[in-house]
């Protein structure tokens, strides 16, 4: 700063050569006092754009040549008087201010330039950023960076990556992702690494940007320290928008899926249905008029079709959340009675104890879906026992209970929830038949009746489902 | 950096010269300024009767031998090599002494503790003295004897010494590149106007007879001793060059001084005593009595008087300059040698390390420098308190010289005696001579070299019995540990630092940690900073590590004692240790000073010590820690 450009000095000579020129072929118009204060001319074109040196050097050479050429004696040095003495210090103060100020106010300009410079800089990245899509735009603006401001890495993992670096700069590392500040080279945080570390923020605490000392032991500046802090917070915050972009697009393509599938099972059940019932209707008429065993075998296939089908529209409802149960006062001794037919086919090797009150009193439920709940479990009993099947209903505290127990393989421990869940065939038991729907769906109505169905172990090793469905009068307790 | 040992090439000889430039600037400052007042001051010890022309060739000849026995042969040759690792000065020779005698001889530390204290005193008086006598140059011009009245000169040294004072917060980086130009500048102008007043009276020249100044000493008794009190004052400002030796190096500070700072103070002296000899011929011729007169700023004509004062005010200011930063970086090394308790410290430059500022220690000076511009009023008042302070350290310097001869060179003791005996003897004749003077205001300095040795020595001391009192009531590490892996509380990510002065017993920062927050760190790092004997340690030896659970690690960090703290750096060095999941924290205790019922120390050394422990900077900066990871945590010590 003190060596400033050779043009500034050159200007503050040549005006001062100028100046005294002036004044010496004019002396006697001028005088003496005025010529002192044209003597502060030169100093403005030396100091205008600002450099330091060359206003300090015109004012020095200012104030010797007033005093050289012209305070009495002149062309000497000495000074005589302390009035003469005073001329020269004076002029030499305002040059020195004058010259102070011109390089204040250059110097704010340049701040204000620096400052315009480095927002733009920072517009350019997000720019550059915006315009890649996802991890690109995290490619591009390392490059960019790195054009500008020479190596650049990006740590995604701060304790595995980092090593490489050297240990003083993995510790960097770790300090700057973990605590969110710059640190490394020209920062307050471990100054002696080589890089320096700047956190990505947002979502991340382990990934840091790194960038390395520049070349030739240079120290990085200030200003570059703090633009840099703001470039990695711009790229981590254009790697949570990647990531976020990655995570819709993940989500978008799983409920794709899914609304394909239940589209399938929807239009599975409806266009099946009507195929189906003719079938069905036209294999009961032939059994009626014969007996051969085959026929009937097909009549039972027939119904266990129909009962998947019913199933699957079942999950249809309850999935696509169109599932609005019409309650009204259903007699449970009438269901039961409905639901045995029902399943007779299957039913019909099976020895079937059956001990439901006629004086049952009536519950609050939807009769379908009632219907299609015992089906389910009695069907899934009738399959699953192996030699009989148990209807016991009771009521008790406003509420009516209806067991049915098979004595088959039971549950394993700690299966009796997950046993609801579509799909699901618990192991060890080797299930004929069910299609893994029939229990999530009776639970799936029961739910939507504010029924509650629940399985445990039953007395003879078998399974035992309760379902439970409030009274229609709830305070008529026995 | 060792620049002796190879040969210079042409990359060398040019970074050779600027290193020499440099050094023009920094170190020879105070001795530069010398031939403003020195050689008026000596002649003025014996101008009670009259100055004859035996006087004069003989303090002139007592002000050149001065020059070469003192400075070139005791500094420039001999004490330039007694390094500390390229490090020179009163504190570095302590360290190095310290170290020779493995620490067991307190006499060595006293000899530093009392070279740093009398350096104190020379701090302020250098500033105040050097500005003084060039402002005072401002009578001898033409036209400003009536303007120039003592209140105006007092007032004009006032106004250059606060502003330089003022600027110092700011760093002198930016301007310091002018030092060197300037002072070559001024050094040439003394040769210059030494040369042409010696055509005035050629036979100055036999001055360089030592005969002279026998005879002198001789023949004048006790006034004698007066005049070399005074002639003392040419050598002042010796001590800055080695001092400086680590910032430029052994050989630019011998080649400055031999090629171009010695001849030219020499010829100016000489220069001064032909200008004297010639007015006392005139006086003689004239039948009046000779007077003595301010002879330095008599040499330039009238017409360059103006110029020459304007000059000489630049490299006073230079060297009180040199003075002053001598003052920061001796703080900053007794600090880290224990002798001070912390100071706020400041790096005025990013880019340069070593550039420092010390707020307290420069508004004290500051403080000291006007008290004194106040008192004594005058440059010739002040001299007489100049020289006790600086032969004292010259004194405390030959000491530990000697032990440093003796025990770290392993020379015979009777050889050792036998080399520095003399040495010893003049500076013993020199302090003799000043001590005579301290009723005049020897005592200034001798004032303020007894409360920076009172501070020292209650400092030092009072840490020894701290240290020792929270051993005594110290839990040891070990066992603490074996508990804590018997009964493990919650642990939580992360590494915690507890910084402490001896790590064979448990911080209480730890203990209180565990006590409040029912917690412990994956790895705790018990830690101890300790200041080498030697200047400067590469940073890779630094730090000593040794585990001793899965969670508890004991570690110390060697510095030199000029080197810059760095905690965080170099304990991330360690491959592992900071570089963990959950940050690092560090736990400091900050004790408290209380008097005990049955006290250790006398009553005002405990008030004294509380005092600096309380003011005493916080060391969370002085380690270089960001103070928002820091954890205090307080604990009392009573004394």
């Amino acid at each position: 700063m003190i060596y400033g450009e050779w043009r500034d000095y050159l200007a503050g000579i040549v005006a001062v050569a100028i100046i005294t020129a002036i004044t010496i072929v004019w002396h006697p118009a001028i005088g003496t006092a005025s010529s002192a204060l044209l003597f502060l001319l030169p100093v403005l074109p030396a100091s205008v754009r600002g450099v330091r040196g060359a206003g300090l050097c015109t004012a020095a050479i200012s104030a010797l040549s007033y005093n050289f050429f012209l305070l009495p004696p002149r062309y000497t040095l000495r000074i005589h008087g302390f009035d003469n003495f005073v001329s020269v210090i004076v002029l030499f103060a305002v040059a020195l201010v004058t010259t102070r100020l011109a390089y204040a106010l250059k110097a704010r300009e340049r701040e204000a330039q620096a400052h315009a410079d480095s927002s733009a800089e920072e517009a350019q990245f997000a720019a550059i950023l915006a315009k890649g899509e996802g991890d690109e735009g995290v490619r591009v603006g390392l490059d960019w960076i790195s054009a500008r401001y020479g190596a650049v890495e990006l740590i995604r993992d701060v304790e595995s990556d980092a090593m490489r670096l050297g240990s003083l700069s993995a510790s960097a590392a770790v300090w700057a992702a973990h605590h969110g500040e710059p640190t490394g080279h020209a920062a307050t945080v471990m100054a002696a690494a080589d890089w320096s570390f700047f956190p990505l923020g947002g979502d991340s605490d382990q990934a840091v940007l790194a960038v390395a000392r520049p070349p030739g032991g240079a120290s990085r500046a200030p200003a570059q320290i703090a633009q840099l802090c703001t470039f990695a917070r711009l790229l981590g915050q254009a790697r949570d928008r990647a990531a976020l972009h990655r995570e819709r697009t993940e989500r978008q393509r799983l409920e794709d899926r899914e609304e394909l599938r239940r589209t399938f099972l929807a239009s599975l059940a409806h266009d099946f249905r009507t195929p189906l019932t003719v079938i069905r209707g036209g294999l009961a008429e032939l059994a009626a008029n014969d007996a051969r065993p085959e026929l009937r075998a097909l009549v039972r296939q027939a119904h266990r079709l129909d009962r998947m089908m019913d199933d699957l529209i079942g999950a249809a409802r309850i999935e696509s959340g169109a599932l609005s149960p019409r309650m009204e006062a259903t007699d449970m001794v009438d269901a039961v009675a409905d639901a045995v037919d029902a399943v007779a086919p299957t039913l019909a090797q099976r020895r079937l104890d059956r001990s439901v009150p006629a004086d049952l009193p009536l519950v609050r439920a939807d009769p379908v879906l009632l219907r299609h709940i015992l089906i389910n479990l009695l069907d899934n009993a009738a399959r699953h026992a192996a030699s009989h099947v148990s209807i016991t209903a009771s009521k008790r505290s406003g509420r009516v209970f209806l067991l049915i127990a098979d004595d088959g393989d039971g549950i394993p421990p700690g299966e009796e929830t997950a046993m609801f869940e579509r799909f699901v065939r618990l192991a060890g038991s080797d299930r004929t038949g069910g299609s893994g729907l029939g229990l999530s769906i009776a639970r799936g109505f029961a739910d939507a009746m504010g029924a509650r169905l629940s399985a445990e172990p039953s007395g003879e090793g078998g399974a035992r489902f309760v379902l439970d469905l409030p009274m229609l009068d709830g305070n008529d307790a026995a | 950096m060792d620049t002796t040992t190879h040969e210079p090439a042409a990359g060398n000889r040019k970074r050779l010269a600027l290193l020499t430039l440099g050094a023009i600037g920094v170190v020879y400052g105070d001795i530069g300024t010398s031939p403003l007042y020195a050689f008026r001051e000596a002649l003025a010890q014996c101008a009670d009767d009259g100055i004859t022309r035996g006087e004069i060739l003989g303090v002139l000849s007592l002000a050149l031998w001065a020059l070469i026995i003192v400075v070139t042969v005791k500094y420039v040759l001999f004490l330039s090599r007694a390094d500390n690792n390229g490090e020179g000065g009163v504190l570095s020779l302590m360290a190095l002494a310290r170290r020779a005698t493995q620490g067991k001889w307190p006499i060595v530390v006293v000899l530093g503790a009392m070279g740093a204290a009398l350096f104190f005193g020379d701090a302020i008086i250098t500033p105040a003295l050097s500005v003084l006598s060039a402002v005072e140059g401002l009578r001898t011009v033409p036209g400003f004897q009536q303007v120039m009245t003592s209140p105006v000169v007092l007032m004009l040294t006032a106004a250059i010494l606060i502003g330089l004072f003022a600027i110092q917060s700011r760093g002198t980086a930016s301007v310091a590149s002018l030092f060197g130009p300037v002072c070559a500048v001024w050094f040439v102008t003394l040769a210059g106007l030494g040369v042409w007043h010696i055509m005035d009276a050629p036979k100055v020249l036999l001055a360089f007879n030592p005969l002279y100044a026998v005879d002198f000493l001789a023949g004048h008794g006790v006034a004698g001793l007066f005049v070399l009190g005074a002639v003392f004052l040419t050598v002042t400002g010796a001590e800055a060059l080695i001092a400086d030796m680590g910032h430029f190096g052994r050989l630019p500070i011998q080649i400055g001084w031999l090629s171009f700072v010695w001849p030219a103070l020499s010829l100016n002296y000489l220069g001064q005593g032909a200008l004297a000899l010639s007015g006392q011929r005139a006086a003689e011729a004239a039948g009046q009595p000779f007077a003595n007169a301010d002879w330095f700023f008599l040499m330039a004509p009238d017409s360059l008087r103006a110029p020459l004062v304007i000059l000489a005010t630049l490299a006073t200011i230079i060297a009180s300059q040199a003075v002053i930063t001598g003052a920061y970086s001796l703080t900053q090394q007794a600090i880290a040698l224990g002798l001070l308790p912390r100071l706020t410290i400041r790096q005025t430059s990013a880019a340069q390390i070593g550039q420092i500022y010390i707020p307290l220690v420069n508004w004290l000076l500051l403080l000291g420098v006007l008290i004194l511009v106040g008192t004594f009023r005058s440059s010739s008042a002040m001299a007489a308190a100049y020289g006790i302070a600086v032969t004292g350290t010259m004194v405390v310097t030959t000491c530990l010289a000697f032990i440093i001869v003796w025990r770290a060179w392993g020379w015979t003791i009777e050889l050792a005696v036998l080399f520095i005996a003399p040495f010893l003897i003049i500076d013993l004749i020199f302090f003799g001579a000043n001590i005579l003077r301290v009723a005049e205001g020897g005592w200034v300095p001798l004032m303020v070299a007894s409360a920076m040795a009172l501070i020292i020595f209650t400092w030092m001391r009072g840490r020894r019995t701290a240290l020792r009192r929270s051993g005594e009531n110290g839990v040891a590490m070990e066992e603490v540990a074996k508990a804590l892996s018997r009964h493990p509380p919650v642990l939580v990510d992360g590494v915690a630092v507890f910084l402490t002065s001896d790590t064979a017993y448990a911080p209480s920062a730890l203990l209180h940690n565990l006590k409040h927050n029912k917690a412990l760190h994956r790895t705790n790092l018990i830690l101890a900073v300790r200041t080498a004997e030697a200047p400067h340690i590469v940073p890779g030896k630094r730090l000593e590590v040794q585990r001793i659970d899965e969670h508890f690690v004991r570690a110390t960090l060697h510095y030199g004692y000029m080197d810059v703290i760095d905690v965080p750096s170099d304990l991330g060095r360690e491959e592992g240790l900071l570089a963990q999941r959950g940050g690092t924290s560090f736990f400091v205790g900050r004790n408290a000073i209380r008097r005990a019922s049955r006290p250790v120390l006398p009553g005002w050394m405990t008030m004294l010590y509380a005092f600096l422990h309380r003011n005493s900077a916080d060391p969370v900066v002085w380690f270089n820690i960001p103070a928002n990871r820091v954890v205090e945590l307080g604990s009392q010590v009573e004394l």
